[in-house]
């Protein structure tokens, strides 16, 4: 049988080869920590809104806060008010419920931008007249 | 016939400096992106614990208070405790199984004679909850206290309550000279306490305090599980928390039902910027019972390989800057539930 070495073009393949499997494996791990970039974010955001609901529940009934558009307010990745054009923007409307009496529905909308890409989370809830 | 031959030695010299350049940058790029992602899953890991605490923390504090006990006397938030300037929350909640007991006369500053059932003349405190933390409230709700109950007697259809001494109670004392709620009327000074309660109410609690262990980076949950042992014990509730920082919101400035958030001192939130002060700039005319609602913020640290410090600042908290270790700052806020009953 006769042995021999391998040629420049086998041993290119098998660094193209390699380089594929390597990309691959970094684009996964890649994509994995753009997941959780956007988990936090997103974490974040649930958080904000959950919080602007609790400032709504304080609110009088009859605040105009509960009625129509109301914001934009702006806060930043702690979570903290800001004045300027911070990472995270929040709207929200309130409207009576159509059948509960004293029943406001509430919407909170959370707006971020990721990657140049603007996200949004929504919560809707609802809190009585009280 | 062709002949067959292996690499020469330039094409050797050739595949091996662009084996290496390769591999080089391969390893390098997947070195990177692996450490990146696993200090990524530590973060996520924390997110979600930060969460969850967050969550279990705002769903006890709204709901402090309750059964007569109102939530500004239920809350309590320690400004700037120690060096490290963090903050320390403690809130009460009322025993729902048992009823609240007249404080009669007094016997002494910390020992008072309590009613009894007329119906079967038993004592409305059983001796079997000596060692349980009480509010005492006054006849005009303008002052309370949360003291530990050392002796619960009944003798000959009388009924009396002895109260521990001062240093054990976490909520309505202890509060230092620095703390949100030392202009409070509803605190007074030890001297004035003889008599404060009688015709007032008494209600069984059980108090929670959430501080930090700045040395240890901990948070902890204090309570009050053995009653006979009169001390609060320490629970470990998460581990890399570097900082909590408690606000406390008022509708006072005006009394519109609003309670404005800019960060800043003109604001009706206390301990939410540095300079806050009870009874200034957006508090002026700020009373203890505009309470409305409660703001609780962590710093927590994920361990890096990397000497990356990401500086973080929290409310009026201390400005913390940690090596290998990537801080992340979480707030929440929420409205006190148990004060609808009280306008």
């Amino acid at each position: 049988m006769s042995r021999r070495g391998a040629t420049l073009v086998e041993l290119l393949v098998a660094f193209a080869i390699l380089m594929v499997a390597s990309t691959l494996a970094t684009a996964v791990a890649v994509t994995y920590i753009r997941t959780h970039q956007s988990q936090k974010h997103l974490t974040q955001a649930m958080s904000i809104a959950q919080s602007k609901v609790e400032d709504l529940l304080v609110l009088y009934p009859t605040d105009p806060q509960l009625r129509g558009m109301n914001g934009p307010e702006y806060y930043d990745e702690t979570g903290t008010p800001s004045d300027s054009l911070a990472d995270y923007r929040v709207q929200w409307t309130g409207r009576p419920h159509d059948v509960l009496d004293g029943v406001v529905e509430l919407q909170v909308i959370v707006n971020w931008t990721e990657r140049r890409r603007t996200r949004r989370f929504v919560l809707d809830t609802a809190r009585t007249g009280r | 016939m062709r002949r067959r031959h292996g690499l020469t030695l330039v094409e050797l010299l050739f595949t091996t400096a662009l084996l290496g350049i390769l591999m080089t940058l391969a390893v390098g790029a997947i070195l990177v992106v692996q450490r990146t992602a696993e200090e990524s899953g530590f973060q996520a890991v924390a997110d979600q614990e930060i969460k969850m605490l967050s969550d279990w923390l705002a769903a006890s504090v709204r709901g402090a208070g309750g059964h007569g006990l109102e939530p500004h006397m239920a809350v309590m938030a320690e400004n700037d405790v120690g060096e490290s300037r963090a903050d320390r929350l403690s809130w009460a909640d009322v025993d729902p199984d048992l009823s609240a007991c007249t404080l009669l006369a007094h016997d002494g500053l910390l020992s008072y004679a309590v009613d009894v059932d007329r119906e079967d003349g038993a004592c409305c405190l059983g001796s079997a909850l000596a060692g349980r933390q009480a509010m005492l409230i006054s006849v005009d709700g303008d002052a309370w206290r949360s003291l530990r109950m050392e002796q619960v007697s009944e003798v000959a259809g009388a009924c009396s309550v002895t109260f521990a001494a001062e240093g054990t109670s976490p909520t309505g004392s202890s509060i230092p000279a620095s703390g949100l709620l030392a202009a409070s009327d509803g605190l007074p000074a030890d001297e004035d306490l003889d008599g404060l309660f009688e015709g007032g109410t008494l209600l069984v609690v059980d108090v929670l305090r959430v501080s930090v262990d700045t040395a240890r980076s901990e948070l902890l949950l204090e309570e009050d599980r053995d009653p006979l042992d009169g001390d609060f014990e320490s629970r470990l509730m998460m581990d890399r928390v570097y900082d909590l920082q408690v606000a406390l919101g008022y509708d006072s400035t005006p009394r519109d039902g609003q309670v404005s958030n800019s960060a800043a001192s003109l604001d009706e939130w206390l301990g939410n910027s540095e300079g806050d002060a009870f009874g200034e700039a957006g508090l002026a005319g700020a009373r203890v019972d505009d309470l409305r609602m409660v703001s609780v913020g962590f710093v927590h640290g994920s361990p890096t390989d990397t000497s990356h410090s990401n500086p973080v600042r929290l409310m009026d908290g201390r400005i913390l800057s940690q090596s290998a270790v990537v801080l992340r700052a979480h707030t929440s806020r929420v409205a006190l539930r148990n004060r609808v009953p009280f306008q």
